[in-house]
């Protein structure tokens, strides 16, 4: 039977897709409200105030809706004070105002929050002991992560495993899922990405013996770069290759063994919120002995680290299986070098020794979202992402994309680049004599020297087309405007900005600051003195 | 301000009053400790010390001094004056040139041409504390700002 014939036959059976598309769309929407059915009911005319682990505080919307009105009258008073256009004592009347609406606010929020759980939690632990091995080498692997340096011989591992259920399972399948997680430590070669020092060189001379002869200068040098580049990025792992060495992680969390469960609430009248989480999570607490090198990976979900003494301390974002954007992130108290590779570490303290930090994948969420208005999408950044680093004794090298970063009492050389956040920087006593920088593109910098740090040190602040901002008087922090040719990228710009007036200095001098610009830019050899420049950002410098 | 620019009827040497002599001296500790430039304050210092070393000899009165004496530490002290603000030429107040003693006349023109000068000095000192005290003002006030707001915008489990 042909098309035609069948059409003739079997009557509407021109409407069988449509027919079929209708059904798929009405059981998708079946499917949808099943999931919402098993919805955990909150009180009426409630909003989400926050999440935790199990469920999420709510609070009456109404309140919620006030709190966040002036949570905003005070960010648009932060723009004006930035701006400028606002005067300091007005500015202060304000922000006494609203924080005082705003803690009133608050403390009634928090006394009518109410904790609605979405999830059943079940916890155990477990701990084991072991000494490390002659290389005092420690590798740790784990979700959440909280380090402590501590006189004991022995590492202390204690494991904090939580299992989540959203139905009334039987104890046994809880309890299965509970030792499925456990504390894995191996004493040997670890398989980590890259290769040690002497097996890169090893390859290189072979290539060049058999095939680098057939390169021309050119071929020679786009391949250097590019071997060089490989090699750099797992350089972090260099010094654990080739060695036995102390891994301790987590067995259980991995993404096919850990499901996904989902949570949902709903309150008439407020807001409905739907999460999917991980069913199994793990908290562990190492009791670390003074060690050669340590290294961090993963811990998304949380990182502490206490009082360590450690040559060198590597935190990076590798195998992690969960993330929370809740989770804290903080060092508090190291003898030793930090590195620190694209992890969200929100505090950095007291260091007795040096920073190297380069995080340039964004980790704000706060703000970040996309709105729905009539024909219009509005998708919102984060707000920055806040980073305190403070006392530190052997100097920073900091390289961010965009973070909200407040640095204080660096001793030693200090070297940031944020490209697109804003940078604050005190420096209370007298600066090491070397190159110090902090380069932005769009970010705001601001920086406050004491009188004893502003005598030490050569200043340098410069924009191409943000503004510049000063108290300190002319005949001391002389003003600049130049054009001329940016050797950082070849073309012409124009430069405005302070710099520190010179003794008996040839007042053709500034043109001199052309050659510096590229010279900060690039961060080459050049001069003493604290440079300053964002590119299209705002800049002040204050004295105290 | 506590002395004004332009009441030339006063006493041509204001500084006997020791209550204006303290809020002087309270006014460049003011400045001291607000004003960025430190040259600043130790010009206003200078100049405070200079005009109560004058004003301490004027306090013996002219007419139990030895004219000679006079002369001759007028002279000096114009010289150092001179040396000091570049040859700059002072403005005499009117009282000063009404004056029929040339004794008198150079010490009273230095003691108001100092005077003028320390008025001008803690004028800018007082602009430049101003400034100051914005600048640094601002810089704090962004800076508790910005601490509120973290507060604000997080709530602990």
């Amino acid at each position: 039977m042909n098309t035609k014939l069948f059409l003739r036959y079997v009557p509407y059976v021109e409407f069988m897709p449509l027919a079929y598309a209708f059904l798929c769309v009405i059981l998708s929407r079946t499917s949808g409200a099943d999931d919402w059915e098993k919805h955990v009911k909150a009180p009426p005319n409630h909003a989400v105030l926050s999440d935790t682990l199990n469920g999420w505080y709510l609070v009456p919307i109404a309140s919620k809706q006030v709190y966040d009105e002036t949570v905003r009258r005070l960010e648009s008073l932060q723009t004006e004070v930035e701006s400028g256009h606002l005067k300091a004592n007005d500015a202060k009347v304000e922000l006494v105002e609203l924080t005082s609406q705003l803690t009133v606010l608050r403390a009634t929020l928090q006394a009518s929050r109410v904790h609605i759980a979405g999830a059943e939690i079940h916890e155990q632990t477990e701990t084991i002991e072991f000494e490390m091995g002659p290389e005092k080498r420690l590798v740790i692997t784990a979700n959440h992560v909280r380090v402590v340096g501590w006189e004991g011989k022995k590492v202390k591992v204690e494991l904090k495993k939580t299992v989540l259920s959203t139905d009334k399972k039987p104890v046994k399948s809880v309890e299965d899922e509970l030792k499925a997680i456990r504390i894995v430590h191996q004493l040997g070669r670890v398989e980590f990405p890259g290769q040690p020092d002497a097996q890169w060189d090893a390859q290189e001379a072979e290539f060049m013996a058999k095939e680098g002869a057939n390169l021309s200068k050119e071929q020679l040098a786009e391949r250097r770069v590019i071997v060089n580049e490989i090699r750099q990025s797992w350089a972090h792992h260099r010094d654990l290759l080739d060695k036995d060495i102390d891994h301790v992680y987590v067995a259980g969390l991995e993404f096919n063994n850990n499901k996904s469960i989902t949570k949902s609430v709903k309150s008439e009248g407020g807001v409905a919120r739907m999460n999917s989480i991980r069913q199994r999570y793990a908290e562990m607490t190492v009791y670390v002995p003074s060690c050669t090198s340590l290294c961090i990976r993963g811990a998304r979900r949380g990182l502490q680290v206490e009082n360590l003494i450690v040559s060198t301390l590597t935190i990076v974002d590798e195998d992690s299986t969960d993330s929370d954007e809740r989770g804290r992130f903080d060092l508090k108290g190291l003898e030793g070098n930090l590195v620190c590779i694209n992890f969200p570490l929100q505090t950095i303290k007291k260091v007795k020794g040096h920073v190297w930090v380069e995080s340039t994948t964004e980790f704000g969420f706060q703000g970040a979202g996309t709105t729905y208005r009539d024909d219009l999408r509005d998708m919102t950044p984060s707000r920055q992402f806040q980073v305190d680093v403070d006392e530190v004794t052997q100097g920073v090298d900091l390289r961010y994309a965009r973070v909200l970063l407040d640095l204080a009492n660096i001793q030693g050389k200090i070297n940031v680049k944020n490209e697109f956040g804003d940078t604050h920087l005190v420096v209370a006593s007298s600066m090491a004599e070397t190159t110090h920088r902090i380069v932005s593109l769009t970010g705001r910098i601001d920086v406050e020297l004491s009188s004893a740090a502003w005598d030490s040190v050569n200043v340098l602040a410069v924009t191409n087309h943000g503004g510049v901002r000063t108290n300190i008087p002319r005949e001391q922090f002389d003003d600049f405007h130049l054009t001329g040719p940016d050797k950082h990228d070849n073309v012409r710009r124009d430069w405005s900005g302070f710099h520190k007036v010179v003794a008996d200095e040839d007042r053709m001098a500034v043109f001199d600051l052309l050659d510096r610009f590229a010279a900060i830019l690039n961060d080459t050899a050049r001069a003493n003195g604290l440079d300053l420049i964002t590119r299209n950002g705002f800049l002040v410098v204050v004295r105290k | 301000m506590m002395i004004e620019p332009d009441d030339r009827n006063r006493d041509p040497l204001p500084l006997h009053n020791a209550a204006r002599q303290t809020e002087l001296v309270a006014a460049i500790e003011r400045a001291r400790h607000r004003v960025a430039s430190p040259e600043m304050v130790e010009r206003l210092t200078a100049s405070v010390l200079q005009l109560t070393h004058i004003d301490a000899h004027r306090s013996f009165s002219p007419r139990y001094l030895n004219t000679v004496w006079i002369l001759g530490g007028a002279i000096a002290a114009t010289i150092v004056l001179l040396f000091s603000y570049g040859f700059q030429q002072p403005k005499l107040p009117e009282v000063v040139q009404e004056t029929t003693s040339s004794t008198s006349i150079t010490k009273i023109s230095l003691v108001s041409f100092n005077y003028s000068k320390i008025e001008g000095d803690l004028d800018l000192a007082d602009t430049k504390a101003e400034e100051v005290s914005e600048g640094i003002e601002l810089a704090a006030i962004r800076l508790e700002i910005r601490e509120s707001l973290e507060r604000f915008y997080y709530w602990s489990q």
